[in-house]
């Protein structure tokens, strides 16, 4: 049984004083299993917090249900199981960390001596023991994020909902978040996040789903969407000339900021490339494996069509699409095998 | 779930509003038909009220105005005493030296209403005293003089300084000369009401011109009728037995009915004409009364009285009161006081 | 369930008792009672009654500041700033979070009405010379009144931004202290159409003026413990009334 489920999901948001439908979402059709870390992917403005809210119950569907555990996502009971950390979070300023953690504990009925004894831990596991006492408007974006993080854990759930939860930071906060839910999985917790970044769902994510515009285009394991996302290396090239490494028939060539550099498909082997080039005297100067953004991603694999129509779905987002520094070789190369190594666990067979 | 909802939250709200009526009925109760102890509470001293409503003042002594005019029509209609009349107005003017309608209002309530004409004209001559450029006020004091002191020559006097402001109206002027000629009373009173019911805006104020107006025909037709019956009793040496004879004789062209819808009649005890309406009114008034002293009697002694002289004993009455053109009757079985009209009324 | 409710209401208790604003209304009242001792010299004789007068009065006035200006925004800076979020994610229902926030609200007038009504007592102890007890039954409807004008703001506050519920909960604190008199006004004066009016106020509404029964306890006229009873049981089925409607509003509400 899914831990987590949508079932025919429409939600139409409606915006303005003459309630015009601004977005819709749906009908939404996907199912998570315990156990599995799920990435819902998609551009901002596809729908994945609207759906997270739907779960939640912040927002009502037009149509359809979500069930947790089986059961209907409506009834404050099932609510016990469930973690959720919103986009953004915001708590209540006049309260310290630790107070901040109490009083949801006391929202899910915990008794007393646990309750505090659970917060203490929580602070402790993300990192703000010694802030324990700090009002939270005192906190930085970052130790916010954390304290959010911790106050879904409070009541011990089984599936924990995270709505953008490494929007915003920078990269070690990213990192420390990013361990924190690794170490949700390993404690038996399912967790399912939403991101409009494909670098941090490839990185954990057991399972992806892929929204844009409201509708769910694939939901697939990593390792199919990962084969899937267009990507390419780019080898810059020094002593050669730009004609003799046209005439080489490898890739696209480009001039690139005074150096001449080629674009290859995934298709095209790196390792000969090289070969090629240095055999006609050539100097590779930089081996740069490229991953193409989701954007890009969808704007290759919809239809011209759809990608207009996804264009006026979505709102602009100027933020959403900056590219992801470049990688190092050896950066490059851990994370290919720790593809490999999702790879090898999901055959060992942890779910599809 | 969600059927079962909104019929718990109807009958929630059902009857949260039955238990809010019920109170409610029993709150307004105790709120609004209190006795004079619990009115007091509503018109604090003026002193007090101008300290406390430091910066409001005129607003205080608006709503204070509020109250005394809900005041004067709750004791209108009921016992007709206005005893904290002249503390309200009084408070008003202290708030709101410059409420005229104030000091108009409250003279004209203090003298008419209670009969208390130099307390009305107090409160005029204080309104003069912050106002001193207000003809309404001089005018007024001079409507009162002639109206209810009858002093004409000092009623003349202050129509005449009305008259001199810029700002007052001709009929100051004219009052000024009517006054000084004493050309009758009905004549000018009557003028002086038409202009008070033409020119206020108060509602009050109109409908109580609007009365005396009446009144002043009612009297007048009294005056008229009376005279003609002298007329008969000189011409035939004796009186008329209804008034119907007067018409006979010629003497009048009709017979007018009261303005007030009651009759006019000739009374064979004083030889007065009368009219019903007020021979009801003094009636009831005189029959309310008994009562009320009958009623206390039974309070004291545990039981009616054997008749109205009874009443003296207790020095509820120096006597028993007689009404013209009525009998009062009394019932000792059951303590009821009441009045009959006289045989000749109904003719 | 109840310490659901509790928990909330500690925690809006917490929120508005460390605000600035409680603060400065607390410091205010303090002041207040303060100057009866100055005023009331100046009174000609009136000491106590301005003591009394001043003291009640203010504890009205003030606890009404805190009623508006606290609760038309205390539901609605929730939803604005997103603290609810993480509210509703919890096993919490709708309404235990309104009833939850009424009680913080009511306990935070509660503790300004302690303390105002203690420095009340004493000053007029200092006044008259003895302890008067009546006074409490004044305190007693004005923290009555104070609740229905708290379960008011709330409604204001699920229904629209703190400015206009402000507007609107002071407009209906003017309407429900003058219906009653504007009522009979228009009985005895009105034209039918004033009388209407005033009667649909005066019935729908609630009729502040019953809570205010300030000038009989200063001048020692006795109330009847009948119309005081009466008076809490019209004042809590009108938060009845006030509450279930925020509630039933707030059930249905979805946050963006």
């Amino acid at each position: 049984m899914p831990i987590l489920e949508f079932k025919d999901v429409s939600k139409v948001l409606k915006s303005g004083f003459l309630r015009r439908p601004v977005y819709r979402l749906g009908p939404l059709n996907l199912e998570v299993e315990a156990g599995e870390i799920f990435g819902y992917l998609g551009p901002n403005g596809a729908g994945k917090t609207t759906s997270i809210k739907v779960a939640m119950g912040i927002l009502r569907a037009d149509s359809g249900e979500v069930r947790f555990f089986g059961e209907s996502a409506r009834g404050a009971a099932v609510k016990h199981r469930v973690g959720f950390l919103p986009e953004r979070p915001y708590f209540y300023q006049h309260l310290t960390a630790f107070e901040l953690l109490d009083f949801y504990g006391e929202l899910f009925g915990i008794p007393g001596r646990k309750r505090r004894e659970r917060a203490m831990n929580l602070l402790d596991m993300t990192g703000l023991a010694e802030f324990a006492n700090t009002r939270l408007a005192k906190f930085s974006k970052g130790m916010l994020q954390r304290a959010g993080f911790a106050q879904a854990l409070i009541n011990d759930p089984d599936v924990v909902l995270l709505d953008e939860p490494l929007s915003g930071l920078d990269p070690t906060g990213r990192r420390q978040i990013r361990d924190l839910i690794l170490g949700l999985r390993a404690g038996g917790k399912t967790v399912f996040f939403s991101s409009h970044i494909l670098q941090d769902v490839e990185m954990i994510c057991d399972r992806v789903g892929i929204l844009l515009g409201g509708e769910l285009l694939r939901a697939a394991t990593m390792e199919d969407v990962l084969s899937e996302t267009l990507s390419w290396v780019e080898i810059s090239v020094e002593d050669l000339e730009y004609e003799a490494i046209r005439r080489l028939g490898l890739g696209r060539v480009e001039e690139k900021a005074g150096k001449t550099v080629i674009r290859l498909g995934p298709e095209e082997d790196t390792g000969e490339a090289i070969k090629t080039i240095s055999g006609l005297g050539g100097k590779v100067s930089s081996v740069v494996p490229q991953r193409q953004t989701l954007e890009d991603y969808f704007m290759r694999n919809v239809a011209p069509g759809k990608a207009e129509e996804a264009g006026q779905a979505c709102p602009a987002d100027p933020a959403g699409t900056a590219r992801e520094p470049a990688l190092t070789a050896e950066a490059s190369a851990a994370l290919s095998r720790s593809a490999k190594r999702k790879r090898s666990a999901e055959k060992v067979g942890m779910g599809n | 779930m969600r059927g079962r909802v909104p019929l718990v939250l109807v009958l929630v709200l059902l009857l949260s509003g039955a238990a809010i009526w019920r109170t409610g009925v029993y709150l307004n109760h105790q709120r609004y038909s209190g006795d004079i102890s619990e009115e007091m509470m509503y018109f604090p001293s003026g002193k007090l009220t101008e300290i406390a409503s430091v910066g409001f003042d005129s607003l205080a002594s608006m709503m204070l105005w509020l109250r005394g005019i809900q005041y004067y029509g709750a004791h209108k209609r009921g016992d007709q005493y206005y005893l904290l009349a002249e503390h309200i107005f009084e408070t008003i003017t202290d708030l709101d030296p410059h409420f005229i309608n104030a000091y108009r209002f409250g003279a004209f309530v203090i003298s008419q209403d209670m009969g208390q004409p130099v307390g009305g004209a107090e409160l005029l001559r204080k309104g003069i005293r912050h106002n001193y450029e207000s003809w309404e006020l001089f005018f007024d004091l001079g409507f009162l003089y002639f109206v209810d002191i009858d002093d004409e020559t000092k009623a003349a006097h202050y129509f005449n300084m009305a008259s001199r402001f810029p700002d007052a109206p001709d009929i100051a002027k004219r009052f000024s000369a009517f006054a000084y000629k004493q050309s009758g009373n009905y004549a000018v009173s009557r003028r002086l009401w038409e202009e008070i019911y033409e020119s206020t805006s108060n509602q009050a104020m109109k409908d109580n011109a609007a009365y005396a107006l009446k009144r002043l025909d009612l009297d007048e037709s009294i005056e008229r009728l009376n005279r003609a019956v002298a007329e008969y009793e000189a011409r035939r040496g004796t009186r008329p037995s209804v008034l119907g004879d007067l018409k006979s004789a010629g003497l009048v062209r009709a017979i007018p009915g009261d303005p007030f819808g009651g009759r006019y009649f000739l009374d064979h005890v004083t030889g007065q004409v009368l009219s019903t309406t007020e021979v009801e009114d003094e009636a009831a008034r005189v029959t309310s009364d008994l009562q009320e002293k009958v009623d206390y009697y039974r309070e004291k002694r545990g039981a009616y009285p054997e008749s109205l002289e009874a009443l003296e004993e207790e020095s509820l009455i120096t006597q028993v009161p007689a009404v013209r053109g009525a009998v009062i009757v009394y019932n000792s079985a059951a303590g009821r006081v009441r009045y009959i009209m006289s045989e000749e009324s109904k003719i | 369930m109840t310490d659901r409710v509790l928990a909330i209401g500690k925690n809006t208790f917490r929120e508005a008792v460390r605000g600035k604003l409680f603060a400065a209304i607390g410091v205010f009242g303090v002041i207040l009672m303060g100057s009866s001792a100055i005023v009331g010299p100046l009174s000609l004789g009136e000491q106590a009654r301005i003591v009394q007068d001043l003291g009640l009065a203010g504890m009205s006035v003030l606890g009404f500041m805190v009623a508006v200006l606290i609760g038309t925004g205390i539901v609605f800076t929730e939803v604005e700033r997103r603290t609810i979020y993480t509210v509703i994610a919890k096993p919490v229902e709708r309404w235990q979070f309104i009833l939850g926030k009424f009680a913080g609200l009511n306990a935070t007038i509660f503790v300004l009405v302690v303390g105002m009504t203690v420095i009340l007592l004493g000053a007029a102890w200092i006044e008259i010379g003895y302890f008067k007890p009546q006074l409490l039954q004044a305190v007693l409807l004005t923290w009555v009144e104070l609740m229905v004008l708290t379960s008011l703001s709330i409604l204001m506050s699920v229904v629209c931004s703190p400015i206009l519920g402000a507007i609107f909960t002071f407009l209906l604190y003017i309407i429900g202290h003058t219906s009653g008199d504007l009522r009979e006004l228009a009985q005895h004066f009105g034209s039918g159409s004033a009388k209407t009016v005033t009667n649909v106020a005066y019935y729908i509404l609630p009729n502040l003026e019953y809570f205010n029964i300030r000038s009989k306890v200063i001048h020692s006229v006795h109330v009847d413990s009948a119309y005081i009873i009466f008076a809490c049981v019209y004042g809590l089925f009108y938060c009845v009334v006030f509450l279930t409607i925020a509630g039933a509003i707030f059930e249905r509400k979805e946050f963006k």
